[in-house]
């Protein structure tokens, strides 16, 4: 299996002397193409930090990542940004919607910035699967945590991206819910072969993952 | 041949070029002539023109009379008179006349002009095609090359960098070709994955086998010896069990095999699920029936006819082994409640029982191939250690998940599934 996501001494190193915090220290991982790989940790261990690097969103202060084999911090600002907004698709625990458009705007809004031209038959595909095709025309205050959810993860998803990272994507859900949404997300990165890389906090959800990593204090124990 | 084959193409394609190119350029020279000729005949009315002021000016007496009446009145009019006295000393309209003479030199410096330009735009228009098709050519030859290689087997996995294309076209056509080495790479993986994977579980069999015969042959052994009446019939028991857990272990191992072989192709088939359930359940009635354990199956009117896509029989072993693990790890006179419960994209299966229950350390390892609990009660009972691993691989050819979590009242275990509507 080839590696999609590697890094090599990656390190987040905050403060000076006394105040020195290791968010993350010294993590050596790779991700195989098409896995789900689930990252677990307590709160303040260092995942979210881990995640942003991964995806570009936050500069190391050691260490290095590799995208399919590209050094994401070589690139230029603008060239990290085109490669992240192709390549990776984010889900957060607040969802992140933007509340003046609707759904159906919110999901095509990446699309549109890239300024690519859209499959629409492909994003149907997606709003059938998430159960979104009579929520189209409403705005994000008027849907459920669970359907907020699902529209974070339409949007991810329109681009194609090959990567998904998803920073607690349940936390904000009630059981059932959480369940079903990780069931979703598995279900449509195996269907179009996508890498996705989770961060919970919650042990349950990695049963359902291809592979777990544990982080503790900003260090894999695996 | 295909090297014959493509230079015969080109060659034609070469003169098809040329033929184009020369309509290109008679087209354009016929357009500047036609320009050409209108130019001159404006030209050569201007002349005659200047011709016949002179010869008005020659006709009548009065100059400045006949200067403003050619000024103010549109034609020239009354040069019959002119036109004589300028044949009676020779001058022809279209002879030698130093007003013609000037007209002869616009015309040669108009043509000129109109040539030089047509060449000069030919030269531009050309040479900026010659450098098109070198740059297109060549990253024609990136796109070739990156194909020849996928055709040697050579994918690699080139680091993303924008390719250096100026047509659009082409690097449009470059990435979707590179994307089709990255399937063609996920298949070649995939296919040495599944070779490694059949490796695993035939030394797996194997290793499985090891014990269970090796303590049969044991149990023959003694059997041999002088025993007493009693010792016989123990050791012929041994024997009888460790029979019975080799025939269960190579039911089970057949159906992993099968299944990893690619021999059963899971046929998903949309029918109600509600039947594949309750035929689960009649199937593990008796067991159940023995240890006085109760099966309690909830579901909402509305969900008991709805369908999901699935191959009754496998989805149907897959619940039998869930109910059976409930059933083997639960003591007398419990309850096992299976429910189904409607969400927006799956259909959520809750198995629960009051049994022995999972410590929470080994959730993810009791799917794994061969793994079974280390308590006592684990040990007493029969199993494989396949039955969760091959539930597993069913629901996951569903689309499906499972996982577990602690029963009610955090006793026992609850195995939740879920599987997709479409």
């Amino acid at each position: 299996m080839k590696n999609i996501i590697r890094t090599e001494n990656l390190s987040k190193i905050y403060g000076k002397g006394d105040n020195l915090v290791k968010a993350v220290n010294n993590v050596n991982l790779s991700i195989m193409q098409g896995e789900f790989v689930a990252i677990i940790g307590k709160s303040g261990s260092g995942k979210s930090t881990l995640l942003h690097m991964l995806g570009g969103l936050d500069l190391p202060t050691e260490g290095k990542v590799y995208l399919r084999d590209q050094d994401l911090f070589q690139l230029k600002e603008d060239k990290l940004a085109v490669f992240r907004r192709r390549r990776i698709g984010f889900i957060f625990q607040s969802y992140n919607l933007v509340s003046s458009i609707n759904v159906w705007e919110n999901i095509v809004l990446p699309l549109g910035l890239d300024g690519k031209e859209m499959d629409e038959a492909f994003i149907r595909d997606i709003i059938a699967t998430l159960g979104l095709e009579s929520k189209l025309h409403n705005l994000p205050n008027t849907l459920s945590g669970g359907q907020q959810q699902r529209v974070a993860i339409a949007r991810a998803l329109a681009s194609k991206p090959d990567i998904i990272l998803a920073d607690e994507p349940t936390g904000n859900l009630d059981s059932k819910t959480s369940d079903e949404v990780i069931a979703l997300l598995k279900m449509s990165t195996q269907k179009y072969g996508q890498t996705l890389v989770m961060i919970t906090h919650d042990a349950d959800i990695a049963q359902i993952a291809d592979r777990t990593i544990i982080i503790e204090d900003g260090r894999v124990v695996e | 041949m295909g090297q014959g084959l493509r230079e015969g193409m080109r060659k034609k394609n070469g003169n098809n070029k040329y033929l184009r190119l020369i309509k290109q350029v008679a087209g354009l020279l016929l357009l500047i002539l036609l320009f050409d000729i209108s130019i001159l005949k404006i030209q050569y009315d201007n002349y005659q023109d200047k011709i016949l002021i002179i010869c008005k000016m020659m006709n009548d007496k009065d100059g400045l009379m006949k200067a403003s009446d050619i000024l103010k009145k549109g034609q020239i009019t009354n040069t019959t008179q002119g036109k004589e006295i300028l044949d009676k000393y020779g001058y022809k309209l279209s002879g030698d006349n130093e007003l013609y003479r000037r007209f002869q030199v616009q015309e040669i410096i108009i043509v000129g002009m109109s040539f030089l330009f047509v060449i000069i735009l030919f030269g531009i228009i050309y040479a900026l095609k010659v450098t098109n098709r070198k740059k297109t050519l060549n990253e024609l030859r990136t796109v070739e090359a990156l194909i020849e290689d996928y055709k040697r087997g050579v994918v690699e996995q080139k680091s993303y960098i924008e390719p250096p294309f100026q047509n659009e076209e082409l690097k449009n056509l470059y990435e979707e070709i590179c994307s089709l080495g990255d399937t063609l790479k996920l298949l070649n993986e995939r296919e040495s994955k599944e070779k490694e994977s059949t490796k695993e579980l035939v030394s797996d069999i194997s290793h499985q086998l090891k014990t269970p015969v090796a303590a049969l042959k044991t149990s023959f052994e003694i059997l041999q010896q002088d025993l007493s009446a009693e010792e016989r019939i123990e050791f012929t028991q041994r024997c009888n069990v460790q029979i019975l857990g080799i025939e269960n272990l190579l039911g089970a191992l057949i159906n992993i095999s099968r299944m990893e072989a690619g021999m059963i192709e899971i046929q998903l088939v949309n029918q109600c699920l509600f039947d594949t359930m309750l035929e689960a359940i009649n199937r593990v009635y008796e067991k159940a029936k023995e240890k006085h354990i109760e099966i309690e199956f909830e579901a909402k009117e509305e969900l008991k006819g709805i369908g999901i896509p699935h191959d009754k029989k496998w989805l149907c072993e897959a619940f039998i082994n869930l109910l059976e693990n409930a059933i083997k790890y639960s003591n007398q006179n419990k309850k096992i409640i299976l429910s189904m419960i409607k969400m927006v994209t799956f259909l959520r299966v809750e198995i629960c029982d009051e049994g022995i229950g999972i410590p929470q350390e080994e959730y993810n390892q009791i799917f794994q191939r061969f793994y079974r609990g280390n308590s006592a009660q684990i040990r007493k009972e029969s199993g494989s250690g396949i039955g969760l691993y091959l539930t597993r691989e069913i629901i996951s050819r569903h689309h499906g998940t499972i996982r577990v979590e602690p029963g009610l009242n955090k006793k026992g275990s609850k195995f939740i599934i879920q599987l997709p509507y479409k």
